[in-house]
């Protein structure tokens, strides 16, 4: 799997990053050797192989449709970047 | 005290030989003149306090199984009020508003909390260099890297700046820093400990074990933090054993399988060490027999595709509004977003969540991380088969002792094939651990067991047999011959 620049800056928007051209080459380069270490797993014979996706294969647990909400808010608002009101703060969205 | 295992160290303080004030001021002073090793990025303050209140309890004979005992969690579990920094800048200043049930449990069973070891960053890295905090260094041999990621918690145990540590494996960030640091660190099945409160970073791999100096030692500590929880999901409600009356039990007939491939392809000295500790446990009853698991290769390509696609899920919760840190002066709600993620993350990090991203991408999804979920049903169902023929299987746990620091940190590659030996029991969620098994050229080098589904107490026993004929375990650095 080669990667390029293109690759690069959709990946980088998608995962919500800032990305400038000197750290391209980089992350190219850091993306292109888990892709390629991937790519052997080819090798391996999976037709008709179910996906894993929980080690042990157990199916989610429910719990009761019951509200347990502990009253945390001024602790919660606490650790927040900024917050006014007990509302977390962003930089302004709709004008 | 502090050459003491954890476990003779209870003894002593039930006999009373000394308080659990005098064993946790003795840590303390032992972590100041060790600062260098860097393995802490924060000390509890409170530790004295909690260890008066444990002797308090003592005098008034309210005993508990850890009581007194000084034990320091990875800076991945969360504590209360506590700074909880997972090795990054994003949480620099992250003040956790609850514990870890990790945390709680060794709380109630009266351990003492000594303060948060340092780690590569969100867990990510063998080396213990991308941490935010810097890198720490091995004790054995201060040029050397302690391993990773939970190379802070390996070093502490070895250095002797706690009795015992957590720690966490996804990929085998228990049991490769134990190996590198001369340590018994175990990786249990993966649901037999609650992940609540444990910083995210591959949720189906991730689990938590214990790191401490022997086998005896991780089952007390095993035995306090495991069991069902309802804050996780996929805690298993299977009863938990207790693994401390019945590591001394005798171990009948047990037959543990080897993969030879993995020997043949091993530095020749790991291996030498590898087929001493088979020869001692032969000695002691113990049979071998040659085993298959064909897919094991597919591993680590496997694991380097799951792990980031969960890790880029796991991390796009720090966005910098609700905690962890944020840009300065954001023009506007993407700027923030991504300029806070930018600078807040390292590029170890990035590069996990951008290959991550694009493994789940429309139109890559099935190629690689569909793929991977096959191939490791694949590495799960060759274990299964193996495990009908066997109780346990030995490998070896790092393909070499102990690297330089700065020597793989720009290449990738040789980076991740650290983790060769011992991603496939992560990927099956299979409990194994690693034993000081010897030394190369004065560094100490582990062996690692990997047991079947839940069965944390034979891997336990057979390293307790191994230790009671060895002592490598015991050797601590500056004080080998």
């Amino acid at each position: 799997m080669t990667v390029n620049e293109k690759t690069v800056k959709f990946i980088a928007e998608l995962a919500n990053f800032r990305i400038e051209n000197e750290d391209i080459p980089g992350l190219v380069t850091g993306m292109e050797t888990i892709l390629e270490m991937a790519a052997s797993m080819n090798e391996a014979k999976t037709n008709n192989v179910l996906p894993m996706l929980n080690p042990l294969d157990e199916t989610q647990i429910l719990r009761e449709d019951k509200a347990e909400e502990l009253k945390q808010k001024d602790k919660f608002s606490s650790i927040a970047p900024e917050t006014l009101e007990g509302l977390y703060l962003v930089p302004k969205v709709v004008e | 005290m502090l050459d003491q295992t954890l476990t003779e160290q209870l003894t002593s303080l039930k006999n009373g030989d000394y308080s659990s004030y005098e064993l946790t001021d003795a840590y303390i002073k032992n972590i100041e003149k060790h600062r260098d090793l860097n393995c802490y990025i924060s000390l509890n303050e409170k530790a004295l306090e909690e260890a008066k209140r444990a002797d308090l309890l003592r005098s008034k004979k309210e005993m508990k199984p850890l009581l007194g005992i000084p034990i320091a969690h990875k800076d991945i579990f969360c504590e209360n009020e506590v700074k909880t920094t997972a090795g990054s800048k994003m949480l620099e200043n992250f003040l956790s508003p609850y514990d870890a049930t990790v945390v709680s449990k060794l709380r109630e069973a009266g351990a003492v909390s000594i303060g948060k070891t340092n780690m590569d960053e969100f867990a990510m890295g063998s080396s213990n260099e991308t941490s935010f905090f810097g890198p720490v260094k091995n004790p054995w041999d201060e040029s050397r890297v302690p391993g990773g990621s939970s190379g802070g918690s390996a070093a502490a145990v070895s250095a002797r700046l706690c009795s015992a540590a957590t720690g966490t494996d996804t990929g085998g960030s228990i049991r490769q820093p134990a190996s590198f640091c001369g340590i018994t660190g175990l990786k249990p099945t993966y649901g037999r400990v609650s992940r609540w409160g444990m910083i995210a970073y591959a949720s189906s791999l991730d689990q938590a074990g214990p790191m401490a100096i022997s086998a005896e030692d991780c089952a007390i500590i095993l035995r306090e933090m495991s069991g069902y929880d309802e804050k996780d999901s996929t805690s298993s409600k299977l009863q938990v054993a207790d693994y401390t009356s019945l590591i001394s039990k005798p171990i009948d007939r047990v037959k543990i399988g080897i993969f030879r491939p993995l020997m043949e392809d091993l530095d020749t000295r790991v291996g030498k060490l590898l087929e001493e500790t088979i020869r001692e446990l032969e000695k002691n009853g113990v049979s071998f027999v040659e085993i298959e698991l064909p897919n094991f290769g597919f591993a680590i390509p496997a694991y380097y595709v799951i792990a980031p696609a969960e890790c880029s899920a796991n991390l796009s919760r720090y966005d910098g509004v609700r905690f962890g840190y944020r840009c300065d002066n954001p023009i506007d709600l993407k700027d923030l977003y991504q300029r806070s993620r930018t600078e807040g993350l390292g590029r170890e990090v990035k590069n996990r969540i951008m290959a991550g991203t694009f493994a789940l991408t429309a139109g890559y999804y099935d190629a690689y991380y569909n793929k991977a979920q096959q191939v490791r049903r694949l590495i799960k169902n060759d274990f299964v088969e193996a495990f009908k023929k066997v109780d346990a299987i030995i490998a070896p746990t790092t393909p070499s002792a102990a690297f330089r620091l700065g020597e793989k940190s720009n290449r990738q590659k040789e980076m991740y094939l650290q983790d060769i030996y011992t991603t496939s029991a992560n990927l099956a969620g299979l409990p194994a651990l690693s034993m000081p098994a010897g030394f190369l050229n004065n560094l100490p080098i582990g062996a690692q067991l990997i047991g079947n589904y839940f069965d944390e107490r034979l891997i336990l026993s057979i390293a307790h047999l191994y230790q009671t004929q060895t002592d490598w375990h015991l050797t601590r650095p500056g004080k080998k011959e």
